[in-house]
C-alpha cells in the first residue's frame, strides 16, 4: 500500500496527464456519432453569434457573386411558375392538384462559417430549430450538392460538407445510372471520390454524377460533380473514379435545407423489410 | 503576479479570437499547411508555472478552440500534450548554469537558437499529434506527416513575428 501512494505521489503529473487525455478522446468518440449533440460546437449561442458578427464584416466581399447565383437561380425558378404558361386549351381548368404529394420542403440559409483547409471541415448555417431544421436534412444550392446537417441549435446549425472525412452519399452517373459511394480524400477540397463502382459499368471522363436519394436525406438528381479520372487497378473489380465538384466550397454563402417529409416513412418500410427478410 | 495573469489572459483571449474567426480560414498549398497561432499563447506561459495548472490551462485553451472547428477533444488533445512536454523540453534545452527565476521564454531573454528549438520542437508535437487525430488513422501516414510539418513551419513564422511584435526588446514590466 505503501508503495502504491508512493508510486502515486511520484506519477501524479504523468497520470493527470492520461486522465486529461482520456477525458479529450472520450469527447472525441461521442462527438463523432451522429445524433449526439454536443454542447460545444459552433452551433451553440456564443461562437454562433460570434460567427453571425464575422459573417457581417465579411459578406461584402463576395456580394457580386452571390447575387449573380441568386439572379440565375430565379430566373430557372421563375420559368416554373404558372404565369410563364398560358393554356393550352380553354377547356382545362386550374385544380388544386391532389395527385401530387409534397415530398420535399425547402429553407434558405446563410453560411456564417465555413473551413476547407481542414480533414474534418464544417459549416454553420444562421438557421436552427426555430426554423424546423433537425439533423440529417440534406444541405444544396444552385450549384448543387452540399452536405447534411449534423447538430440544431435554436438559432444556428452545423453542416458536414462534401469535403469531410466522414461525409458519405450514394450518388450515381446520370448517364450510365450505375451508382457507388461518394467520399471525399482529405487532398483537395476541389475534388471528391466515387467508390464502389462495378468495373464492367461504362465510365467516361465528363459524366455527370447526381445523387441517388438512396437513403432518403437527398432530393434525388441534385449535381455533384463531373467525372475527371477513372482507373481499374488490376485485380479490382472496381472503379476509381476522381471527381471534381460543382460546388466551390471556399466561397459558399447561401445554401437550401431540404427536408424530405416522406423519410420516415420510406426508413419505416425498409426497417420492417429487413426484419421480414430475415 | 497579478499582471502576469492578467497579460497572459488578455493574451489568451487574443488569440483564441484571432484564431476562431481569422487564421481557421487561412492555407497554403490546398489545405496542406494551416497555421494555428494560437499555440502561442502556451508557449508563452511563465515556465514557473505549476504544472498540473499547466495541463488544465491546456485543456481550457484547446477546448476553446475546439468550439470553433466543431472537433470537440482535439485541439484539447493536442494541446494537453503539449503543455505536458514543455517543461522536458525547457529542462532538455536548459543552458548550462539554468534558468535564471523570472526568465520569459522569448527571443530577448534567452536568444533565437534557444527559442528557434523550443519552439519548433513543441509546434510539431503539437501539429502532428493533432493532425493524426484529425483523420484517426495511419493510412496516408507520409501525407499526414507532410501535413503536420508545412503547418509547423507556417505557425512557427507566425510566431516569430507575433513574438517581435508583442516582446520587442528586454522591457522595464515583466510577462
Amino acid at each position: 500500500m505503501r508503495n502504491f501512494i508512493q508510486f502515486l505521489v511520484k506519477y501524479h503529473i504523468f497520470l493527470f496527464f492520461i486522465g486529461l487525455q482520456v477525458l479529450c478522446f472520450w469527447l472525441i468518440v461521442r462527438n463523432n456519432s451522429f445524433h449526439q449533440s454536443s454542447f460545444a460546437n459552433s452551433s451553440n449561442r456564443m461562437v454562433g453569434n460570434l460567427f453571425a458578427f464575422k459573417n457581417t464584416v465579411t459578406q461584402y466581399i463576395e456580394l457580386q457573386s452571390v447575387n449573380d447565383e441568386l439572379a440565375e437561380a430565379n430566373e430557372a425558378l421563375k420559368n416554373r411558375l404558372n404565369e410563364s404558361f398560358i393554356p393550352v386549351n380553354e377547356h382545362f381548368v386550374m385544380i388544386n392538384d391532389t395527385l401530387r404529394e409534397r415530398k420535399y420542403r425547402y429553407k434558405s440559409a446563410r453560411v456564417i462559417n465555413s473551413s476547407i483547409n481542414k480533414q474534418l471541415n464544417f459549416i454553420t448555417i444562421d438557421k436552427g430549430r426555430k426554423d424546423g431544421l433537425k439533423p440529417e436534412m440534406a444541405v444544396i444550392n444552385p450549384r448543387g450538392l452540399v452536405g447534411v446537417v449534423k447538430d440544431v441549435s435554436e438559432h444556428f446549425s452545423t453542416v458536414i460538407p462534401v469535403i469531410n472525412l466522414s461525409f458519405t452519399a450514394s450518388a450515381e452517373l446520370k448517364r450510365t445510372g450505375n451508382f457507388g459511394l461518394l467520399k471525399w480524400d482529405g487532398k483537395d477540397h476541389r475534388y471528391a471520390q466515387l467508390n464502389d463502382v462495378p468495373g464492367h459499368a461504362d465510365v467516361q471522363v465528363g459524366d455527370t454524377l447526381v445523387t441517388r436519394g438512396a437513403s432518403g436525406i437527398y432530393p434525388v438528381g441534385v449535381p455533384v460533380g463531373t467525372v475527371v479520372e477513372k482507373e481499374q487497378r488490376p485485380g479490382s473489380n472496381f472503379h476509381r473514379i476522381r471527381v471534381e465538384l460543382f460546388n466551390d466550397f471556399g466561397k459558399l454563402r447561401y445554401v437550401y435545407v431540404a427536408e424530405n417529409l416522406l423519410r420516415q416513412e420510406q426508413l419505416r418500410l425498409e426497417a420492417e423489410t429487413a426484419e421480414d427478410g430475415r | 503576479m497579478a499582471g502576469k495573469i492578467l497579460r497572459n489572459l488578455a493574451r489568451f483571449i487574443l488569440l483564441v479570437l484571432l484564431q476562431g474567426l481569422i487564421l481557421n480560414d487561412a492555407h497554403l498549398f490546398q489545405g496542406m499547411a494551416v497555421p494555428f497561432l494560437y499555440v502561442f499563447f502556451l508557449l508563452m506561459l511563465p515556465p514557473e508555472t505549476p504544472r498540473w495548472l499547466e495541463l488544465m490551462i491546456g485543456l481550457a485553451c484547446g477546448l476553446a478552440i475546439d468550439m470553433f472547428t466543431n472537433t470537440i477533444g482535439m485541439h484539447a488533445s493536442a494541446c494537453v500534450l503539449l503543455t505536458y512536454l514543455r517543461p522536458f523540453v525547457l529542462k532538455g534545452i536548459a543552458p548550462r548554469d539554468g534558468y535564471e527565476f523570472g526568465m520569459r521564454p522569448t527571443i530577448s531573454d534567452m536568444g533565437a537558437v534557444w527559442f528557434v528549438k523550443y519552439a519548433l520542437v513543441l509546434i510539431f508535437m503539437h501539429h502532428l499529434w493533432l493532425f493524426f487525430l484529425e483523420v484517426y488513422s495511419f493510412s496516408g501516414f507520409f501525407n499526414t506527416v507532410l501535413r503536420a510539418v508545412l503547418s509547423t513551419v507556417f505557425t512557427f513564422v507566425l510566431v516569430l513575428l507575433s513574438q517581435y511584435l508583442t516582446f520587442p526588446k528586454r522591457s522595464v514590466g515583466r510577462v
